[in-house]
């Protein structure tokens, strides 16, 4: 009775196999790659789509820790949570930096991760939090930007197109969205950055940070901004402060993108190694002495011994 | 249009410390059954005359059905807006509800429009008190007097004569009184007297004779509150008749059936609208110390 | 924390709303005002969800800008009150309810009084002699039952905020630091400096 059972369910394991089977039998097409073992189904099932999973015992609940149960619990998926980016206004334009770190919980998924996003010529948008829901929607608002454009002759200012942005995710609140991200660039107003986040906030300001990395950034952000910072000083420091996050934050790092926007639209500055940043400096580039970050370098040779100068009196 | 001009009168004047509002009904005859408006809740018999809103008196003019449907409506948008504001409804935004309605059955093919005009006599805190006139087509207009129903034309004329910008409810009342008396189209009325009647209810387009009309400047008017108000019945009696009648006098019994009367004033004591719709009795008593009627049945078809 | 208070005085009505925007442990903007200007005589200080805040304060604003132009005269506070604390009632029992406490100031230029109305999102409404919101509200409510004074001046009614604000930084532990200040009055909406 079990096996007649098993040989016409369509749920069973069994069943499954069967299925695969039938597949490979009639589908001949399959390059000769497709043949081996293959996701613990073994050579039968050789034309089986399948894709690769965290090697780990478990891999549903190693994904289970990644998952963002704050925004909605139903949401199964959240990777790139670890961030740290950066934007700021100064009298020269404004500064972008971010880095390139991609974080599943624990696991670093990418460490060649563009994390800015260059909506139209004018216009950047950095990322945060999920990085398909910031992917998806900045190019969505480039396209409405774009169409902006079209029908009244004119770009769209940076805080038309950071409210589309905010009223358009407002609108998925508390369905799983989760974006930080700061809408940067240049309009009739000049300079102008907003934050921008999936709880529907939006901040006009001068200098934010957002990421988990963000407060280690703020702190050398905050101390180093000025007004009218030059331009090499103010690319020095969004470098610098990114190197700051990527440094003491785990789920930051890898390498620096760096953006300047200014009247005739972005330009990006470069892309700097925070290993290299630490240990050798940035390079020859303007606005550095090109000494290395890193404090251990930095203060090398620095004592804070404090004895009494008797040597010199012997 | 055709049946507001034949409907009884509804006049209405605006007085600096109230609104005054008084209508002819069409009494069907001697058979019908109106005990039940003498005990109505608020005073009116409900034909003609009818609270919209504590703050809002309203008279009608045109056919009945559409006119209860439309009293509904108001008393709704009225309740709609209690709920939304916690306020007595303004009265123009009361009259822009029932206009918005009335408006839209002109729009749309295969309906019939409501053919009523009404006047709304009302007072919010904004513009204190205000008199209000709409038409079928949705139209509505700000008036110190007016008047709807048959024969609106002499009415209209004999308001604005005697009608001062500063007049009191008490002169008010009277005037009411006095102009409906002279152009009522009453059914009481001995068939020789009904053809002189018809001399004055030739038609007259009602857009004209608003237009030479005093119009009502929206602006608010500071309104002092007379306490002695509270006691007009009284007053009535020392009120002389002012103009000779040229109209037939009628007993006060058929008079009850034939007029219905409301002011809204303040209440002095708690300083919101007060709505006063005259039972029959008071009606009778009112006409009575205007002079306007006299108790002698003998002289019911006598001219003064 | 977010704080706002209000208080009523003779012919006037003063609001006061902190200007921090946070998310978690990081300030992210320090000059944010969280006051909107509802109509010529009408003040709301709003705080809440993040996000829910602004979209609602823009909401209602632009519904009582919208009765204004249909009707010529704004509303008045009680009736600007009764609607929005409606909106909150209704969207409470929605999908997605907005998380937002309100200040509603205004003053009544009908009947030259000031109103004060505290809303809190589940749609409560209570007129108040002066009312606040957040863990501020912890510290100043007892303070204002010993010190306020429906009669006092303007300027006795800032210094009484005054106090309210200062108690505040002495004893709340993550205090704000400043606060937005906008009166009310005959003479319509102004903001002033502590």
């Amino acid at each position: 009775m079990n096996s007649f059972a098993e040989r016409f369910s369509t749920t069973t394991a069994a069943s499954h196999m069967r299925n695969a089977q039938k597949l490979a039998e009639e589908d001949d097409e399959f390059d000769g790659t497709m043949w081996g073992s293959s996701a613990g189904f073994g050579s039968i099932a050789k034309g089986v789509p399948s894709f690769t999973v965290p090697a780990v015992a478990d891999p549903t609940a190693f994904l289970r820790l990644h998952t963002d149960d704050h925004a909605d619990p139903s949401c199964r998926i959240k990777i790139q949570h670890g961030t740290t980016t950066l934007a700021f206004r100064f009298q020269g334009g404004v500064i972008v930096a971010v880095d390139s770190r991609a974080t599943a919980g624990s696991y670093i998924a990418s460490g060649t991760v563009k994390k800015v996003i260059e909506i139209n010529p004018y216009l950047l948008g950095t990322m945060a939090g999920g990085a398909a829901d910031c992917q998806y929607w900045e190019t969505y608002l480039g396209m409405h930007c774009r169409l902006h454009e079209l029908r009244n002759r004119e770009r769209i200012s940076v805080s038309a197109a950071s409210k589309y942005l905010s009223n358009l995710v407002y609108s998925y609140k508390g369905m799983g969205l989760s974006m930080g991200t700061m809408i940067c660039g240049w309009d009739k107003t000049g300079p102008a950055v907003f934050y921008v986040d999936s709880d529907g906030t939006r901040l006009k300001g001068d200098l934010f940070s957002v990421g988990s990395g963000s407060t280690f950034a703020y702190g050398v952000l905050d101390q180093g901004y000025r007004w009218d910072l030059t331009d090499e000083e103010a690319q020095e420091l969004g470098r610098r402060s990114i190197y700051a996050a990527g440094h003491r934050d785990a789920f930051s790092g890898n390498s620096c993108n760096l953006y300047h926007v200014k009247e005739d639209g972005w330009k990006f500055i470069g892309n700097y190694d925070i290993s290299k940043l630490h240990y050798d400096g940035p390079g020859n580039v303007p606005g550095s002495d090109g000494r290395p970050y890193g404090y251990d370098i930095r203060v090398e040779g620095l004592s804070s011994t404090n004895a009494p100068e008797v040597a010199a009196a012997a | 249009m055709e049946a507001i001009s034949h409907a009884g009168t509804v006049l209405g004047v605006l007085a600096k410390d109230g609104v005054v509002l008084a209508a002819e009904k069409k009494v069907t005859g001697k058979l019908l059954d109106l005990s039940g408006a003498k005990e109505g809740g608020y005073g009116g018999s409900g034909e003609k005359i009818y609270l919209l809103n504590s703050n809002v008196i309203g008279g009608v003019a045109g056919l009945t059905a559409d006119a209860n449907s439309l009293v509904n409506y108001a008393r709704t948008a009225a309740q709609q807006h209690l709920l939304q504001y916690n306020e007595d409804i303004p009265v123009e935004l009361l009259a822009q509800r029932l206009c918005d309605m009335k408006q839209g059955y002109t729009q749309y093919g295969g309906l019939r429009p409501f053919g009523v005009s009404l006047l709304y006599a009302g007072y919010d805190p904004h513009y204190h008190f205000q008199l209000y006139h709409s038409d079928p087509s949705g139209n509505y207009s700000g008036w110190k007097a007016t008047c709807i129903g048959a024969n609106n034309g002499t009415a209209q004329s004999l308001l604005k004569q005697e009608y001062k910008d500063d007049i009191e409810v008490k002169d008010a009342i009277g005037l009411v009184l006095r102009t409906m008396s002279k152009t009522m189209d009453s059914t009481t009325l001995g068939s020789e007297k009904r053809e002189s009647r018809r001399l004055l209810s030739i038609p007259v387009h009602p857009d004209s004779i608003r237009a030479s009309f005093h119009y009502v400047h929206r602006l608010p008017r500071l309104v002092p509150i007379d306490p002695r108000f509270y006691f007009y019945p009284l007053v009535f009696f020392l009120m002389p008749p002012a103009l000779p009648l040229v109209h037939p006098i009628l007993t006060p019994r058929l008079l009850h059936r034939t007029v219905e009367f409301a002011v809204l004033t303040i209440d002095p004591v708690t300083k919101q609208p007060k709505a006063k719709i005259y039972r029959p009795a008071e009606i009778d008593a009112l006409l009575l110390a205007e002079g306007l009627t006299k108790k002698d049945e003998d002289t019911e078809m006598k001219s003064a | 924390m977010e704080t706002s208070f209000a208080i009523t005085g003779k012919g006037y009505v003063i609001v006061a709303a902190d200007t921090t925007a946070a998310r978690s442990i990081v300030k992210m903007k320090v000059d944010e005002d969280k006051i909107k200007t509802l109509s010529p005589h009408l003040l709301m200080a709003y705080s809440g969800e993040p996000g829910d805040t602004v979209q609602f304060a823009e909401y209602v604003e632009r519904n009582i800008r919208l009765y204004q132009i249909r009707n010529l005269y704004p509303l008045r506070p009680s009736a600007a009150a009764s609607w929005i604390r409606r909106s909150l009632a209704e969207s409470l029992r929605s999908r997605k309810p907005y998380s937002v406490n309100l200040l509603v100031g205004g003053y009544d230029t009908a009947t030259h009084t000031p109103h004060l109305y505290w809303v809190d999102y589940f749609g409560t409404m209570t007129e108040v002699p002066f009312g606040a919101h957040g863990y501020g509200s912890y510290f100043a409510l007892s303070l204002l039952d010993r010190y306020h004074n429906p009669e006092a001046s303007l300027e006795e009614g800032l210094a009484t905020l005054r106090r309210a604000i200062d108690e505040v930084s002495k004893r709340l532990v993550v205090s704000p630091g400043t606060y937005k200040v906008k009166v009310v009055d005959k003479d319509g909406v102004r903001e002033v400096e502590l």
